[in-house]
């Protein structure tokens, strides 16, 4: 059984549709990329699996339960966690307790400490007690990232993680990516840059204007068919 | 001496601006609320103080307790069922709503309690006062008043900067969108923050009613005193409030010196200056 | 010809024409009610007037402006203890009293605006709140009008109303009651008047904004200082009704209290119940409110607290439950409107309107797609919004274009996906050629106030560090003595340097100001072309909402990183991301080492500055001398170095070559050196310009300048092809002329930063060593020997061939045009005659820019540039030009394009005092110059021809591309 699936999810902006009836799954310690240009409908499909936009109680479910319409906060109790597209930190709390606002009233037990998080990423150890608008933006994502870790997630999301940030910067970003999927949880990467995305991921999904255009293993699509299914024509 | 006399009493007035002070400071830095209805809600306090000794006999610290609690669940059902519907881009539901409560709140107090003057009596420590030499002297009543704010604003602190709902607190107030990602529920935590500040009204009530005298309608201009504090002060901490209220009780007191038509207009004046010279008050909150 | 627009703009109804016949008919009855109703009901009437003037303002000040106010009473107290002094103290008669007390809340309203402004939302509310709390106080020590117990009016002021007697005569009343009704006739002026006073602002275009911002404060905020000075006038607007009818109330009343005048209750509370169960921004829902108010006053008002506290449950509920109140239900419900504010499209093929149904847009022609994307099948409602040119970006390329389309009269819509326009200062040198067109949209003053002028900018210093030694300095950007005279000789305006922080919003200023409807925070997300338009779909980012424009035309105005482009598939040559770079931006005062050589740009040779960026450190000004800019390069393998304020810190002072100067980095940005233009700029309807097609360094500071003149080129060719007066043909010109200039400025600024390599090789700082290696490397310049001395003479040379990056005057200025649109006149080319980079070469041949001459006219110095533009054709000629005077008139009326016509020499209207013109026409005294709107010349005659006419109307035809 799938951990996340969508039934045939629509969403609707007024009288302008945004997503067309997507099926999608995530397994169980899988790795899918969802890529596709600006306004393909990759946010709105975040926003819904979130419950930052309400659907129908039967179009999203979770770990076999339907959540749909279901409130963010409950949600996140579920076991899943986003890191936000613009890595939108707490400006007023320090680094580390950003890490523990992730950490908020939960009760579950995983491989995910503050220690553990430092030792991810040394850096931030070090600027613990530093406001974190006063990291660089690399700094900045860790933190999101740490911050959605110590919940434990069962399903982490990640939206334009690498959005604004220096090549090198986002290859540390994915590394430790690599190492999250190793502790065994499943992962979303929301991606305009697609090569990034076909690195790190088991399955990739290509939307186009609010539709799957393209699904596959990465090894399996060539570039052309992916430009395709990502820019249309 | 005279004057050293007008300053200790304008800091001591200045404890009690800072208990009206603080709970609406606390709400509109957690939600961007302005409850319009502040000022009713500790004549509210005051009143059920009053009722408690008055009518069930209790000594007047466990009815202020008692009067607490029940400010807490009040205000966490005000909360959970009214306000957290109101809150959103636009201002004025919230607004428009809590002006409707003061008004509902004002007449049913008429009509429960009539337009009658009334007053707290703390026996004798009421009159009561501590002799601080050189022929000065300081009322016990005020001195409970200004510690019991110092108190209340250093527990704030704690709760704050050292607890977890502290910081749910505060993470909500930067982003509450991204803090509900967190699985921190925005409901809960803006009901949590209303009880709490109905808690520091009912203080602030409690002191108001031992004070001086007070009637059902009086609400609205302690509420104008209230916002006065919070704004000289800033939004960036609760002592910045402390001191917002200090300001204003001393210009209260001194302007009552000059005349006592000018109490309450040189409270307005000094606060119209710090608005003119430092719109963001006189502590600014670093990030907004 | 293209059709003219489908849709139309329908403001009325016919419900709401309905509607008025009934209004004009119930005011009507109103005024005559006096002879047929009872006291006590005209009594009801004057207090339901009276609340619907106060209902009114504060929907207007809340419900539009976004201003609420829980302070009104303020001015109904003001407005009624300004009538009582009037009238009691300065024996005034009531009426002009009241309408000075009117005059007394507009002007107090202006200093508490001062204040209260200072206060945004909630507190804004409470901050009216304690003025009026003040303003009550201050009244109560008002001892002459019975401080805070209140006074009366005596009976001899109130029986001196006018027209008192005239009533009492007409209607057989006593003269309690004739003031009664002249009271209840006042209060129905006023609310006529401040109900239509609203009702025609809220027509304009002012007033839509307001709702317009209303719904989107977000934008209202990155609007700014508009936004402000429309909700001034809205406070004092309200001000003043509200202070009207206070004294028109308490005239009534008759006596007065401190706590009745500034009542909360009374005067805001009620008010404020009133629009909110009414229905809040709309007018109707006011003066329903008030009759509702006042029907639950009639019945249930014995039931004091009990009443009170009901009608505050009940706005409770209304705003929770429909929180537009009455009226608003009633539009939801019925789409209805008797004061219509909003536009409505009504497409073409709309059935006899049927004002229930929501309008539905006409059959789409079969699209021809061209971004691939076909109308989806499910979307058949109506376009959101509607113009006649849409231009995504705000930029130079943006701005510019929506201020020229706008000063052409046509209608645009410009989106932009940010808040605000640049927020870094970007490009800053601005040439001759921008000037010119600043000048033409009226704003070259405005630009030059806030800009350096060219005396500033010229002593280009090439140095080890700011504080170290200089190497060499080139007077640049017209400075230098043999070269001032050529810029000043080609035109009348002075090149400056402005930052594009400063000058974006004087040109959308421009454009806003003269009909640009400009939306912030929206994101341009796709497009799809018909045969007569292009639909594009935006994104509002604020209300993360979809929605479309409907234009006829598009500009892609998108930025290096351009959407537009990519899904046009326009073709690009050349490569992005060559070199990277980064601007530090900073603040430090360096006088001290500029004080004697100031300049916009100094440039920095130190071991590894060469390393990516432009060729060389490079500290800019800013703003003199305490605002800067550094820009220093990374090699782009690596990727961004990702720095911290205190690492960019320390480039900036190794830069500036003091360890200890207090430096605050305020902003860190990260760019690539590019080196691409798009082969085609346009297709189909949709037209790019700007960085979208031609990316560059910034060597040359041609990037803001030639998008400037990109949107030049396009905008009249998009007027007259709109205006249905020139064929479509015409809009394939813009990439005919433009493209090239693209090329020819991308390939200008990389050859640019590549003549920088020679200098550090000449100076041995591409060599490894230590600083002490570097150091004597660098000196052995310094020795009298053969071979110092060739050194000394190559670094010579490679620092005056910089003068192609900064004076480089024919690159800024010189551009010939050849397409379809310019008119060979037969001559060859006119050879250059100086190095053509360099030098700019005046000439009137057909396809160059007009050349600048200063002519009379009336002892004014105008310009032949002053002559041309502004969206029309001109032609010149001399003394013996009269036929092509009368040729013009004649195919301006055979083409239906004007073209204004102006002979010149002496006698004529426009004089050539200097003899300039006769020198630079190069053409004869009977000869003429047709000069587009773009200042371009079109066609030249050498002399009248034998059939004037008929040769300009054939040049005509073939420029507007109807041939």
């Amino acid at each position: 059984m799938s951990l996340l699936a969508t039934h045939d999810l629509t969403a609707f902006y007024g009288d302008f549709q945004a997503l067309y009836g997507i099926n999608a799954h995530v397994d169980e310690g899988e790795t899918v990329a969802i890529v596709g240009a600006n306004g393909a409908g990759k946010s709105t499909l975040l926003a819904a699996i979130t419950g930052r936009r309400r659907a129908p109680p039967e179009m999203i479910e979770f770990d076999g339960r339907p959540i749909g319409g279901m409130r963010p906060a409950e949600i996140m109790a579920l076991g899943v966690a986003l890191v936000p597209e613009g890595r939108q930190l707490f400006q007023s709390l320090s680094v580390e307790e950003n890490l523990l606002v992730g950490n908020y009233g939960r009760k579950v037990r995983g491989p995910w400490t503050l220690e553990k998080v430092y030792s991810l990423f040394p850096i931030l150890k070090e600027r613990r007690n530093q406001d974190s608008s006063s990291l660089s933006g690399g700094q900045q994502q860790m933190v999101a990232l740490g911050r959605a870790l110590m919940s434990n997630p069962r399903l982490l999301l990640c939206d334009e993680i690498s959005l604004g940030l220096a090549p090198a910067v986002i290859k540390d970003i994915y590394n430790a990516i690599a190492d999250i999927r190793a502790e065994g949880a499943s992962v979303v990467i929301v991606e305009q840059n697609i090569s990034q995305a076909l690195a790190v991921s088991d399955r990739i999904l290509c939307l186009l204007e609010g539709r799957v255009t393209l699904s596959g293993r990465p090894g399996a699509l060539t570039r052309g068919q992916i430009g395709m299914a990502y820019f249309g024509g | 001496m005279f004057v050293l006399d007008t300053l200790i009493q304008g800091i001591l007035l200045g404890g009690l601006y800072a208990l009206f002070a603080t709970g609406l400071s606390l709400i509109f830095g957690i939600m961007r609320l302005v409850n319009l209805a502040h000022g009713d809600f500790m004549i509210i306090g005051a009143f059920a103080v009053l009722v408690l000794v008055e009518a069930l006999g209790l000594p007047i610290v466990f009815a202020a307790a008692l009067a607490g609690v029940a400010m807490f669940v009040l205000g966490y059902a005000l909360q959970r069922l009214l306000l957290n519907r109101t809150l959103g881009k636009d201002i004025l539901p919230p607004l428009l709503v809590t002006f409707g409560l003061s008004i509902i709140l004002q007449n049913g107090m008429l009509e429960t309690f009539s337009a009658d003057t009334r007053r707290l009596s703390l026996g004798p420590l009421s009159e009561a006062s501590i002799p601080l030499g050189g022929g000065l002297a300081a009322g016990v009543v005020p001195v409970l008043t200004f510690a019991s704010a110092v108190l209340v604003i250093l527990f704030l602190n704690w709760l704050f900067y050292r607890t977890e709902t502290g910081r749910a607190f505060r993470a909500t107030s930067d982003n509450p969108e991204v803090a509900q990602l967190m699985g921190i529920d925005n409901n809960r935590i803006f009901s949590l923050a209303m009880a709490l500040a109905l808690v520091v009204v009912a203080i602030a009530g409690l002191y108001l009613g031992a004070r001086a005298t007070f009637d059902p309608l009086i609400g609205p201009s302690r509420l104008i005193f209230a916002f006065e504090a919070v704004i000289i002060g800033g939004l960036g901490s609760f002592w910045g409030t402390l001191i917002g209220g200090i300001i204003l009780g001393l210009a209260q007191t001194i302007g009552a010196q000059v005349s006592p038509e000018w109490q309450t207009l040189s409270g307005h004046v000094v606060f119209l200056i710090v608005l003119v010279l430092r719109p963001r008050g006189l502590f600014p909150r670093s990030v907004d | 010809m293209p059709e003219t627009s489908q849709y139309q703009v329908a403001k009325s109804t016919r419900a709401s024409n309905i509607a008025l016949v009934v209004l004009v008919v119930v005011i009507a009855i109103l005024v005559v009610a006096p002879a047929f109703v009872s006291r006590s009901l005209l009594q009801d009437l004057f207090f339901v007037l009276t609340m619907v003037v106060l209902a009114q303002c504060w929907n207007l000040l809340a419900g539009y402006g976004g201003l609420v106010s829980i302070g009104q009473q303020a001015y109904v107290g003001l407005g009624a203890y300004a009538g009582f002094g009037f009238a009691i103290l300065l024996g005034m008669n009531p009426l002009v009293a009241i309408l000075a007390a009117g005059v007394i809340g507009a002007l107090l309203s202006v200093p508490t605006a001062y204040v209260v402004f200072r206060l945004q939302g909630a507190y804004f509310a409470i901050g009216t709140w304690v003025a009026a709390e003040v303003y009550r106080l201050l009244f109560a020590q008002w001892k002459a009008l019975g401080g805070g117990t209140g006074t009366s009016l005596p009976p001899d002021v109130a029986r001196s109303i006018w027209g008192v007697g005239w009533v009492r005569e007409v209607f057989d009343v006593k003269s309690s009651a004739a003031r009664d009704i002249i009271s209840y006739w006042v209060a129905l002026l006023l609310a006529v008047i401040v109900v239509g006073a609203i009702y025609a602002f809220l027509r304009t275009r002012n007033g839509l904004a307001l709702s317009a911002i209303r719904d989107n404060p977000d934008a209202a905020e990155s609007i700014g200082v508009d936004t402000s000075r429309a909700k001034l006038a809205v406070y004092i607007f309200a001000a003043t009704g509200a202070a009207l009818a206070g004294a028109l109330i308490y005239f009534q009343k008759a006596s007065i209290t401190p706590q009745s005048a500034f009542s909360v209750i009374d005067w805001t509370a009620f008010v404020l119940f009133i629009v909110v169960i009414g229905g809040i921004g709309t007018l109707e829902g006011p003066i329903i409110g008030a009759l509702i108010l006042f029907a639950l006053q009639n019945w249930f008002a014995d039931y004091g607290t009990w009443y009170l506290m009901a009608l505050g449950a009940l706005a409770i509920a209304v705003m929770l439950v429909a929180p537009k109140g009455i009226w608003g239900w009633v539009q939801a419900r019925y789409d209805y409107s008797i004061f219509p504010t909003r536009r409505r499209l009504i497409g073409p093929d709309t059935p006899v309107p049927d004002y229930t149904q929501p309008v539905q847009e006409a059959k789409a022609p079969a699209p021809v797609g061209v971004s691939g994307a076909e109308l989806p099948n499910e979307v058949t409602t109506m376009f959101d919004i509607e113009t006649d040119v849409l231009i995504i970006g705000s930029g130079p390329a943006g701005g510019a274009s929506a201020a020229l389309l706008s000063s052409y009269g046509i209608p645009n819509i410009m989106i932009e996906k940010y808040g605000w326009l640049a927020n870094t200062p970007r490009a800053h040198i601005t040439n001759q050629r921008t000037m010119e067109v600043l000048r033409e949209l009226g704003i070259e003053e405005e630009a030059k106030e806030k800009s350096v002028p060219q005396e500033l900018m010229g002593n280009n210093v090439f140095c080890t560090s700011l504080a170290g030694e200089e190497i060499g300095r080139l007077l640049t950007w017209g400075n230098h003595p043999s070269r001032k005279a050529d810029y000043d000789l080609a035109s009348p305006c002075r090149i400056c340097d402005i930052p594009q922080t400063l000058l974006e919003p004087i040109i959308v200023g421009k454009a806003m100001e003269t009909g640009t409807v400009t939306r912030f925070k929206t994101e341009y997300v796709s497009h799809m072309q018909d045969s007569d338009g292009v639909v594009a779909t935006v994104r509002d980012r604020v209300a993360d909402q979809t929605y479309r424009i409907r234009a006829k035309y598009m500009i892609g105005a998108d930025g290096a990183r351009s959407i537009i482009t990519e899904q046009l598939g326009l073709p690009m040559e050349g490569e992005m991301g060559l070199e990277g770079s980064m601007n530090i931006e900073f603040t430090a005062d360096l006088s001290n080492f500029v004080a004697h050589r100031p300049s916009v740009l100094y440039w920095i040779f130190q071991p590894g500055s060469n390393i990516g960026g432009i060729g060389a450190g490079v500290i800019r000004m800013v703003r003199p001398w305490n605002k800067w800019l550094s820009i220093y390069g990374y090699d782009v393998k690596d990727g961004p170095p990702d720095l911290t304020g205190q690492e960019a810190a320390d480039i900036v002072r190794g830069l500036i070559g003091d360890q200890d100067i207090d430096v605050t980095v305020t902003k860190l940005s990260y760019w690539t050196v590019n080196n691409m233009v798009a082969s085609s700029y346009s297709k189909g309807r949709v037209f790019c310009m700007g960085d979208a097609v031609h990316r560059h360094p910034p060597t040359n500071g041609l990037g803001s300048n030639t998008s400037i003149q990109d949107a030049y080129n396009l905008c009249w060719k998009l007027k007259l092809v709109l205006e249905g007066k020139a064929d479509d043909s015409l809009l394939d010109t813009y990439d005919e002329e433009r493209q090239p200039v693209g090329r020819q400025i991308v390939t200008r600024a990389n050859k640019s930063i590549q003549d920088y390599a020679p200098i550090f090789e000449t100076l041995g700082l591409l060599q490894p060593g230590s600083p002490d290696d570097i150091k004597r490397r660098m000196d052995a310049r310094k020795e009298p020997t053969v071979e110092a001395d060739a050194r000394r003479k190559a670094l010579n040379k490679y620092f005056r061939q910089k003068s192609y990056e900064f004076n480089c005057h024919g690159v800024e200025m010189g551009q010939r045009y050849a397409s379809r649109a310019i008119v060979p006149d037969g001559t060859p080319e006119p050879e250059y005659m100086r190095d053509r980079e360099l030098y700019y070469h005046a000439t009137t041949w057909p396809g160059a820019r007009i050349p600048h001459v200063w002519l009379d006219v009336d002892q004014d110095k105008v310009s032949t540039l002053d002559l041309v533009g502004r969206g029309r054709f001109v032609l010149l000629t001399g003394v013996s030009g009269a036929g092509w005077v009368e040729a013009a008139a004649r195919a301006g009326a055979e083409t239906e394009v004007d073209v204004h016509t102006y002979q010149i020499g002496p006698g004529c209207e426009v004089n050539d005092t200097f003899g300039d013109w006769a020198m630079q026409s190069e053409v004869s005294d009977s000869g003429c110059v047709l000069v587009r709107p773009d200042g371009h010349v079109g066609w030249r005659a050498q002399s009248l021809s034998a059939e004037p006419t008929a040769d300009l109307t054939r040049v005509m035809q073939t420029i507007l591309g109807r041939t």
